[in-house]
């Protein structure tokens, strides 16, 4: 922040999301915003950085090169499905809550030009590839094999807005556009066709509960399968 | 034993005003939030202070007091006594400690998690590191540098 680094701490919980505390001013900050809501730095805002959520086997796979964070010896981490039971905890809302999906009902988020789309996972796993617009600009939001990654990209390419569709002759993650009839993988990248070692541009979404999603993001609008 | 009622309430205010800040399945109002996180410096020295005058009162009362004004009186001790108390720890980090002294590996052989699990893929510059979700999920965030860039993963 502002040439300084900052070391933080959790503190405490604001709207059932964490407040943390940086140990430089005492400063107070919400977590999914990285807004500053009270003392020295009130009003000021951290920078969000792109990140993946992907599993292990395909991280490493596009990252061979990569760190890993190592489980500290003598904690009892969450087991692999914990994010499935957690799921069946209740959630707060406030007055304001949209009820347009389950509180609980994962979304990936996308946030472009002041407009914002919430995608269900759920619709996600189920439809394939979605071709949408967020902030007018088409965006291509898709979960990868596992069924729990999921990227977006603009499909604005070369002067041209693609098509994706799921490639129908693979039970491997491929798709296909339209227009030109090649092949992407999951990391946006063109690996057979004519657009072959092309790479489309990463937007970045956010996998979000609903109830935290809307509340961060009171205009969103749903993306619905079929509608 | 009005002084030790009064006592005992200020030190329950003064516990109350900063849990409020740790309260998990609420909606908190902004201003509320404010003045809790406006009292939480002074809590602690405050509720010390307070514990001690109840206790001195207490100690000097406790005779005259017989029955049930002297179990009133033990009670209202110890609702001074444990404002002292909770107003000195921090309760989100009891549950989800700080992943200190954390360290990495190369992710070839990355066996921590299974394959299947989800990580958070960071890239900065030429540096890239996954940082498992289980992890996150349980520290919440862990003060990290990517390439020289001082980031927070957090979740």
């Amino acid at each position: 922040m502002d040439g300084r680094a900052l070391r933080f701490r959790l503190g405490g919980i604001n709207n059932m999301n964490f407040l943390m505390y940086d140990e430089e001013t005492g400063s107070w900050w919400q977590q999914i915003s990285g807004e500053c809501l009270f003392g020295p730095l009130k009003g000021k805002k951290l920078t969000r950085i792109p990140s993946d959520e992907v599993t292990l086997a395909t991280w490493r796979a596009e990252h061979p090169e990569s760190t890993a964070v190592r489980f500290l010896e003598g904690i009892r981490y969450p087991e692999s499905d914990w994010e499935k039971r957690i799921s069946k905890l209740p959630a707060a809302g406030g007055s304001k809550s949209r009820t347009d999906l389950p509180p609980r009902e994962l979304v990936a988020g996308i946030e472009f030009n002041g407009a914002s789309v919430g995608f269900p996972m759920e619709g996600l796993r189920a439809s394939g590839p979605v071709n949408h617009a967020v902030g007018g600009e088409p965006v291509l939001v898709v979960a990868g094999n596992d069924g729990n990654s999921v990227r977006s990209f603009f499909r604005r390419f070369g002067g041209n807005v693609l098509i994706f569709y799921k490639a129908p002759d693979t039970a491997g993650f491929a798709l296909i556009d339209e227009a030109t009839g090649s092949r992407w993988d999951f990391s946006g990248r063109a690996i057979a066709g004519p657009l072959a070692g092309q790479q489309l541009e990463r937007i970045q979404n956010t996998k979000d509960y609903w109830f935290d999603w809307q509340r961060y993001h009171p205009q969103t609008t749903v993306y619905r399968v079929g509608r | 034993m009005i002084l030790l009622g009064t006592l005992a309430f200020l030190a329950a205010v003064l516990t109350l005003a900063p849990l409020y800040v740790v309260l998990p399945m609420t909606k908190q109002s902004a201003a509320l939030l404010d003045l809790s996180l406006s009292l939480r410096p002074v809590s602690p020295m405050a509720c010390l202070l307070l514990a001690a005058a109840a206790t001195a009162w207490f100690a000097i009362k406790w005779r005259e007091w017989t029955g049930r004004l002297r179990t009133a009186g033990a009670a209202l001790l110890v609702v001074a006594l444990s404002g002292a108390a909770l107003t000195r720890i921090n309760i989100v980090e009891r549950i989800f400690p700080p992943a200190d002294g954390a360290v990495l590996a190369s992710i070839a052989g990355f066996k921590d998690v299974a394959d299947t699990d989800m990580v958070i893929g960071v890239k900065m510059g030429l540096e890239t590191r996954a940082y498992p979700v289980r992890f996150l999920a349980h520290h919440h965030m862990w003060n990290d540098k990517l390439d020289g860039v001082p980031i927070l993963p957090n979740y």
